[in-house]
């Protein structure tokens, strides 16, 4: 914890240091710290019933200034970090489980942030936690630790990172619900090119992961240390009239197991020095399109994007290879009000479909398709028409795997009404939803298919006065939330809430508040009640310091939908308080 | 001189059934597609071989073909290139699918083999897998020959469906409940797969991505079997700026054990999707 601590003082040290020289230095930013609690009163104790949901406590520190220095040279600083481990997917999930995190470990958690990226004219060098993105197909969707560069002198491109994503995290099934263990994860990463802004981009991509089986002990059970290789290019153009054309290929070299002593098969090769191939090596390709134009009023594009069976990134770790997908989507203004020059309609809509399992099978076929209608008739009234449809069909390909074909509608309806006098203006705002989802199942050798049937209706009126000459801003509204599954099942909801805004105190204080009371049925259960009540309290301490707070709480009593007694009538009350304190450079 | 050849031949079919070694072939009926994790997973092949006499050790090379259900030949064992393994006399020997289907040894066709190389899986289908015992020198089989069928389905892991991607969720309706659906595991498993919706919040300065690793989940709720869950989140919504999310479904078998699809992560998690809330929505977004 002292080198931790060492550690985050001497960056504030060093940008402090900065701000006190006599040079026209500027700083933006801000910096805080911030507590959370939680509380959860559970009546009766046992049994279990509902689950904390938050941390009990947590500290959150943060310090962000940026300080400019001149017109060339700026120093944005990110220190972001939290005192307790929350993390439950991913790499470091259930690191609790092994105690105290080791130095490396919580510097590369990604629950905290360390960086700093002073930039000089065209050059910026990247210190710490960075999240690069390069590309849609390389690398950019994790955060990794290490120290690089990006560099754009004139029009062209020289980017460079090397870090860690994650530390080796030992596996352990004690205590529950233990640690699924990790490997040290290493990443380099490259970007050569040119670009023009607003004209066009080409650039070479190349980002390499390694797993190192060493670095957890117990290893993981359910993951073998992987290697990857990915190299793309980008090729970016921009026409005149907001045309546009961008692609980006990309090809991969993958091997699950890189401890695997197994020479490589037949036909795939090494790519020395990036990456050796071995057995279980594997090379895919991938590749993304889209052509379109741009405009005002008008938008219209067709994207593609294609993932090979075998196509892998370990710098998108959740994307989903052995996939295509078609989307056409549109954007357009219509009916021009002749006397503000505005246009009264605008219509977004866009249809497509992708295929999963594309090359391996059985395929399985999704379809969406949406469009969002609003049309502005006068000052006073408006309606929104929005429709979605959701379809996926896959067929079986074995006397024990089933066809499942999925089809999702959903249509909505929302008209606003806006009036005024002299004092305040009023807002009434209908909403309603129908939602009709059907899913089928068919085993091959089954007669009679098993279907789903599911319908939601959502109601929802809302009423927002705006005074004139006062400072408080309510607003209401009541909801009717009904599902039904199969006419078996049926969960309905009714609620009201209110919500109240009003700066206090001379404006120092500002203050929002809101009240919500549900009650619901489940089946023929007895109802359930709950009722949340929150509140958000910012006090400008000065024209530099907020002190913010935030408390909620949220009671919830069951009818008797959880069996008997003693769970009948079983309730919980939670309450959540977050107080910090935040300083502003201006 | 009949009888004596016919004695010859009772001799040398004694002395062979003698080495006789009884094989039991065990493959998983629907293992994963991607190939190249049979290795590691000792569960997918397992060959139990039996019979040698009490004190003796018999070196064996394990021989397997790889049919398609038509018979089509995938691929096979060189038997030159196997390796030589000691069966313990008295006692049983297990192999694994490292040891049966040796990458050293075992060739498939041309075309399975690019398939191998550009994706690491084999094509879905129904295969055959024939497997037998032969002598060191790889010359005679010396025990019973296996067959057993298999079928390749590429996992799926479910796709999430409502909250769509980047949807955009009327708060006033959402305070109260939030549809969750997303598809079935596919193939779908003979026990209903058991669904954990997971739902994180984005805190301030947080990529979605970076909440999902690190956060722990506002909503972790089991379903068994269906594909929809309603939320009610009884979340306060007075504070503004919390209002992001990012969601996924994790799956597990009626063991409890996480299903990963062809996924490399291992962790049994879709491809999450985010969503956010936003107070007087006016149908101009998304």
């Amino acid at each position: 914890m002292k080198l931790k601590l060492v550690f985050v003082f001497a960056c504030c040290f060093s940008s402090v240091a900065f701000a006190q020289t006599k040079s026209p230095v500027k700083i933006t930013g801000s910096m805080g710290v911030g507590y959370e609690g939680y509380g959860l009163n559970l009546n009766p104790n046992t049994p279990f019933f509902y689950g904390q949901r938050r941390p009990w406590n947590q500290f959150r520190v943060k310090f962000a200034p940026t300080i400019k220095i001149g017109e060339n040279f700026s120093l944005p600083v990110n220190i972001n970090f939290a005192t307790k481990p929350t993390n439950f997917l991913g790499p470091f999930a259930g690191i609790t489980a092994l105690g105290s995190q080791s130095f490396k470990q919580w510097l590369t958690n990604p629950l905290n942030n360390f960086s700093l990226n002073p930039k000089y004219k065209w050059a910026e060098l990247q210190l710490g936690t960075q999240y690069l993105n390069y590309s849609e197909l390389s690398t950019g969707d994790i955060g990794i630790f290490g120290a690089g560069f990006d560099l754009k002198p004139k029009n062209y491109l020289f980017k460079f990172f090397v870090g860690n994503s994650q530390q080796g995290v030992n596996y352990t099934l004690l205590p529950l619900p233990g640690s699924p263990g990790a490997y040290q994860r290493s990443h380099w990463m490259a970007q050569v090119g040119k670009e023009e802004e607003g004209k066009y981009k080409l650039a070479f991509n190349f980002a390499k992961g390694r797993d190192y089986f060493g670095s957890a002990s117990p290893p993981p059970p359910l993951a073998s240390p992987h290697e990857n290789f990915v190299t793309s290019f980008v090729s970016d153009v921009y026409f005149k009239k907001g045309y546009y054309f961008k692609t980006e290929l990309a090809q991969s070299i993958y091997t699950p197991d890189n401890t695997t002593t197994f020479l490589p098969p037949p036909g795939v090769k090494s790519f020395l020095p990036f990456i050796k191939a071995k057995a279980g090596t594997n090379k895919d390709y991938a590749a993304t399109a889209a052509i379109g134009k741009k405009s005002k009023n008008f938008d219209l594009g067709f994207n593609t994007r294609y993932l090979g069976a075998g196509y892998q990134s370990l710098g998108y770790p959740f994307q989903q290879s052995d996939k295509l997908d078609l989307t056409l989507n549109t954007r357009f203004n219509a009916w021009k009000d002749s006397s503000t020059g505005s246009y009264k309609m605008n219509v977004i809509a866009n249809i497509g479909n992708r295929i999963n399992n594309f090359n391996i099978g059985p395929r399985a076929n999704q379809f969406i398709g949406m469009i969002n209608w609003f049309t502005q008739f006068n000052p006073h009234f408006s309606l929104n028409l929005s429709y979605n449809n959701f379809g996926f069909n896959t067929n079986g390909v074995s006397s024990s795997t089933a066809t499942v074909k999925n089809v999702s509608n959903d249509i909505g309806v929302n008209p606003t009404y806006t009036w005024n006098n002299t004092k305040m203006s009023h807002l009434l705002s209908m909403s309603y939803n129908f939602s009709k989802y059907k899913e089928t199942v068919a085993l091959p050798l089954a007669y009679i298919p098993t279907i789903t049937n599911n319908t939601t209706h959502t109601a929802l009126l809302t009423y927002v006065p705006t005074y004139f000459n006062r400072k408080i801003s309510p607003d209401f509204s009541l909801m009717y939330f009904q599902n039904k599954i199969n006419l078996g099942f049926k969960l309905q909801l009714a609620s009201v809430s209110a919500g109240l805004a009003a700066p206090l105190l001379k404006e120092k204080l500002k203050w929002r508040g809101q009240l919500q009371y549900t009650v619901g049925k489940v089946a023929a259960f007895t109802k359930n009640d709950n009722v949340i009540a929150s509140m958000t309290a910012d006090y400008a301490i000065s024209k530099k310091v907020n002190w913010n707070n935030y408390f909620s709480t949220n009671y919830f009593k069951y009818g008797d939908e959880l069996g008997s007694i003693p769970l009948i009538g079983a309730n919980y009350l939670e309450s959540t308080v977050r107080t910090g304190f935040t300083y502003r450079w201006k | 001189m009949k009888k004596i050849i016919n004695l010859c031949i009772l001799l040398i079919c004694m002395l062979a059934a003698k080495a006789q070694v009884n094989i039991v072939l065990n493959v998983q009926p629907t293992p994963a597609a991607n190939y190249n994790t049979w290795s590691q997973r000792n569960e997918v092949i397992t060959l139990v071989s039996a019979g040698s006499a009490q004190g003796t050790t018999i070196a064996v090379k394990i021989n397997a073909t790889l049919e398609t259900a038509d018979g089509s030949p995938v691929g096979k064992t060189d038997i030159t290139r196997a390796a030589v393994r000691q069966l313990q006399g008295g006692g049983t020997s297990v192999f694994y699918a490292k040891d049966v289907l040796d990458p050293s040894a075992f060739i498939f066709n041309p075309s399975f083999q690019n398939q191998l190389n550009q994706t690491g899986k084999l094509k879905a289908g129904t295969y055959k897998l024939i497997v037998s015992l032969f002598n060191a020198a790889g010359t005679a089989q010396v025990s019973n020959e296996q067959t057993k069928i298999f079928t390749i389905v590429a996992a799926q892991l479910p796709v999430l469906i409502a909250p769509a991607n980047e949807a955009i969720l009327k708060e006033e309706a959402a305070q109260t409940a939030i549809v969750f659906r997303w598809t079935p595991i596919l193939p779908r498993p003979q026990e209903p797969a058991t669904y954990t919706v997971l739902v994180f919040e984005v805190l301030e300065g947080q990529t979605p991505m970076q909440a999902l690793r690190s956060n722990q989940p506002i909503l972790n709720a089991e379903v068994r079997g269906t594909t929809q869950y309603i939320w009610r989140p009884q979340l306060g919504m007075a504070e503004e700026g919390r209002n992001s999310f990012i969601w996924t479904i994790r799956s597990t078998d009626f063991r409890g054990t996480a299903i990963t699809g062809e996924s490399i992560n291992g962790d049994a998690v879709s491809e999450p999707y985010t969503f956010s809330f936003r107070k007087g929505w006016d149908g101009k977004g998304k």
